[in-house]
């Protein structure tokens, strides 16, 4: 009953209830396994496994890089392994990551639990992660060097471990671990997502057990709140948020891969729209390392700095190639796009550039795709000789008592380059079709709206035409410190 | 300290793994010369033949040794080469080759000596260019 | 809304279906490849390398090297000859004066033979030197150029910005400018 002093309120309608078409979570077998409180910590020892691997086979095996786990599994295995499950799946290895494991101990020796500073919580530091990780990839010679490679991955425990210890909300996924940021970014373009089944339910729910936890069951790590889940961003897909709920209202539901960047609101920040610019530029630049002009390059450089080591060439082709060509195609092209579209004072070319910059996830997720499909393609069964010459090492012969060195395409070699092409171009397709949709969802007419995507359509072309270039030349696999120019 | 106890236990199964694993293949006879040639020199991509010419520390040619090779990218994920060298005489030895890439490789020489000793030794080569 | 969107999409894939086989051709292993080692040839040996791999029209080198068959001895002072016939079709003979200045190896020879047209092609090396003259020659085969898929390698990617400009403009004729967004509140 009412009176004429109360006002009546209606419901609010929900933040985000799209109809729910199938719930992985509830799918025979597959569901109870996932839902299951332990089913994580499974899977992350399966990983932790293969980390020891790494680490053991790394400082005790042949140092010889097609011949060790430690750099088939890191550099082959994981790469192509990686960005399959994001194609198909979504963020399958921050589910099963190892190196947060550590985290239970790290908690309890958790000097202040404080957050990290606000300076650091954003994408800056996992920005300045990828490039470091990926100048010394190229400078170290990572892919070549077991040894080295079982650092790197000791070093993430390491990392991981004192991040942990000294503050929450999961810092190191969030702000720091360079797979992390990779795996966040291209999980955007992911066909599975966490969301609410029905949004009253959260409406009514008092404990918010989904972020906050429950008594067996920790909340969301990096504090995503379910209901208002709209991205893959910054979820490390652990499944905490659907084990805590009481009511079980928490489905991972399938959607469009390109929901997210062609549709979704992005926050309008610098930082994750550099980092999807960047990452993209980072796979040009991977890729255009192992073909022979990087070589040239790095002579010339050297010739003309007066240098023995490829230190200081590589660092500066990453500060172009990583971080001022990506601020000038993000910086430039918000600033162009917001006046072509108009669009003047304060803040325009940061809001143009978080409308317009998701475009680049599909098209980095293209190039990503083509190279690291590459590697795993032509060398994803290496790992059965290695692992057997590993048994054989041990005194274990029942897996042959030679190894099977004749093991290594998993697809015909004549299917690599067409399936190489073809990712670019995808890539490319959907990246322009999500500038297409963001544009035209503006409330411009068509030719306007055009007008403000041009500067991103023409940088996504000229990013296409160098990946297909770069992927159709011959490769070379030249260490820069085998050269002795370390 | 469950999870500690945990992580200990697998740092003591990783040590003992370590300890039991056979050693790496040792060069027994490191005072004989096994020199290394390359035809086409300098290696281009497509046939080759390499010739290991295997000398005491006299200078005088060791027949009968049986060798192979391993070659390797340097790469992981790349397959390797395995052959095995056929004796022509006068301590020189001949695997007929190809390279498939341009790039770096790591060739490994395995061998057993006719005293019965185990020979191993590993060459880095370059092949290709940076371009025309 | 849809309909559009659908139309940007199917374009898009189709012209890339097309595209793909002209764009896929690939480089081959690239770089040099041995076509005759040591080769007997007269008074000397003959050591052909030949590039790219493969060889494609209008771009093939071909690099030579003299060896005195008795001495080993490298000879730099013959006039080396390169030429280039085409064996079971028709193109025209090509020949080339193979020189130290563009081999790679200053004692070597090399000569650019632009061949015409994809196919098989004799090479001969006339060889008129101090241990007088020599004949060597191989078959070659000659890819279509990649200047075929160079061109697809940028115009694809330009064709789908000239789509994307083509959907505009069309929307721009036919449909009103959309009305609001409707994107909803950020994400995380």
């Amino acid at each position: 009953m009412t009176d004429s002093k109360t006002r009546l309120v209606e419901p609010r309608q929900a933040l985000y209830h799209p109809p729910l078409r199938f719930d992985v979570l509830h799918l025979p077998l597959l569901g109870p396994l996932l839902r299951w409180r332990w089913s994580r910590l499974v899977f992350q020892l399966a990983l932790l496994a293969v980390a020891a691997l790494i680490v053991y086979d790394g400082f005790s095996g042949p140092q010889l890089a097609p011949a060790n786990s430690a750099t088939v599994l890191a550099w082959v295995h994981y790469r192509g392994l990686v960005i399959l499950a994001l194609l198909l799946v979504g963020n399958l290895f921050c589910f099963a990551c190892p190196f947060t494991l550590p985290r239970t101990l790290a908690r309890k020796l958790s000097i202040s639990g404080r957050r990290l500073p606000s300076a650091l919580r954003n994408k800056w530091v996992s920005i300045a992660a990828l490039m470091s990780i990926f100048w010394l990839y190229e400078w170290l010679d990572l892919w070549a060097s077991p040894l080295l490679t079982a650092w790197v991955a000791l070093a993430y425990f390491l990392v991981a471990f004192t991040l942990e210890a000294i503050f929450t909300e999961s810092p190191f996924c969030k702000y720091v671990c360079p797979l992390g940021a990779f795996n966040f970014v291209y999980s955007t373009a992911s066909p599975l997502q966490i969301r609410a089944v029905e949004a009253s339910v959260c409406r009514s729910c008092k404990g918010k057990e989904c972020i906050n936890g429950s008594e067996t069951v920790l909340g969301c790590g990096t504090e995503l709140f379910v209901p208002t889940l709209r991205s893959n961003m910054d979820c490390v897909f652990c499944l905490d948020c659907a084990r805590a709920c009481p009511y079980d209202n928490v489905a991972l539901a399938p959607r469009s891969p390109l929901t997210e960047a062609s549709e979704r609101r992005w926050p309008a920040r610098w930082d994750l729209a550099f980092l999807i610019v960047s990452l993209t530029f980072m796979g040009l630049l991977n890729a255009f390392g192992m073909v022979p002009p990087v070589y040239t390059l790095l002579d010339k450089m050297r010739a003309a700095l007066g240098l023995h080591s490829d230190a200081w060439p590589l660092l500066l082709t990453y500060v172009f190639g990583t971080l001022l060509l990506p601020s000038v195609v993000l910086f430039g092209s918000g600033w162009l796009s917001a006046r072509l579209g108009l669009q003047r004072g304060r803040g325009a070319a940061r809001r143009f550039a978080a409308r317009y910059a998701p475009a680049f996830v599909p098209m980095g997720f293209g190039i990503w795709l083509a190279h690291y499909g590459f590697h795993f393609a032509i060398g994803g069964l290496t790992i059965v000789p290695v692992l057997q010459s590993l048994a054989l090492d041990h005194g274990i012969g029942q897996f042959g008592a030679q190894p099977n060195w004749e093991l290594s395409y998993l697809l015909p070699a004549d299917w690599i380059l067409p399936f190489q092409v073809f990712a670019v171009l995808l890539g490319f397709a959907a990246a322009l079709y999500s500038l297409g949709r963001r544009a035209l969802k503006r409330d411009v007419e068509p030719a306007r709206a055009l007008l403000e995507i041009l500067p991103w359509a023409l940088a996504l072309t000229l990013i296409t035409i160098a990946s297909l270039s770069i992927f159709n030349l011959p490769m070379e696999m030249r260490g820069t410190s085998q050269m002795g120019n370390r | 300290m469950r999870p500690a106890s945990h992580l200990l236990l697998l740092a003591l199964l990783l040590a003992t793994a370590a300890c039991t694993r056979r050693s790496p293949r040792a060069d027994q006879a490191p005072e004989v010369d096994l020199l290394l040639e390359v035809e086409p020199s300098p290696p281009a991509v497509g046939q080759a033949v390499l010739y290991l010419i295997l000398t005491s520390s006299d200078g005088i040619p060791i027949e009968g040794a049986e060798l192979s090779v391993r070659v390797d990218m340097t790469h992981a994920g790349m397959q390797p080469v395995l052959r095995d060298a056929v004796h022509l005489g006068e301590g020189r030895y001949q695997v007929p080759f190809e390279w498939t890439m341009n790039g770096n490789w790591i060739l490994t020489v395995e061998g057993t000596l006719p005293d019965g000793r185990k020979l191993l030794r590993t060459f880095a080569l370059s092949v290709g260019g940076s371009g025309r | 809304m849809r309909k559009i969107t659908l139309i940007l999409l199917a374009n898009l894939i189709a012209f890339y279906i097309f595209a793909l086989p002209a764009v896929a051709e690939g480089p081959g292993t690239g770089g040099r490849r041995v076509r005759l080692d040591d080769e007997p040839a007269g008074a000397y040996l003959v050591r052909v390398v030949t590039s790219p791999t493969p060889p494609r029209v209008e771009n093939l080198y071909v690099e030579i090297r003299l060896l005195n068959a008795s001495s080993s001895d490298v000879v730099t002072d013959a006039e080396v000859t390169v030429r280039a016939q085409p064996s079971g079709f028709d193109a025209s003979s090509l020949e080339a004066t193979a020189t130290h200045d563009i081999a790679p190896i200053p004692d070597e020879y090399a000569a650019h033979l632009p061949v015409e047209a994809a196919g098989v092609w004799e090479i001969q090396i006339r060889i008129d030197g101090p241990l007088g003259p020599a004949q060597v020659s191989f078959l070659e085969r000659v890819s279509s150029p990649t200047a075929v898929g160079a061109v697809l390698s940028v115009g694809a990617p330009v064709a789908g910005l000239l789509i994307l400009g083509i959907v505009f403009l069309r929307l721009q004729r036919k449909n009103p400018p959309q009305s609001g967004e409707s994107e909803g509140p950020t994400p995380g």
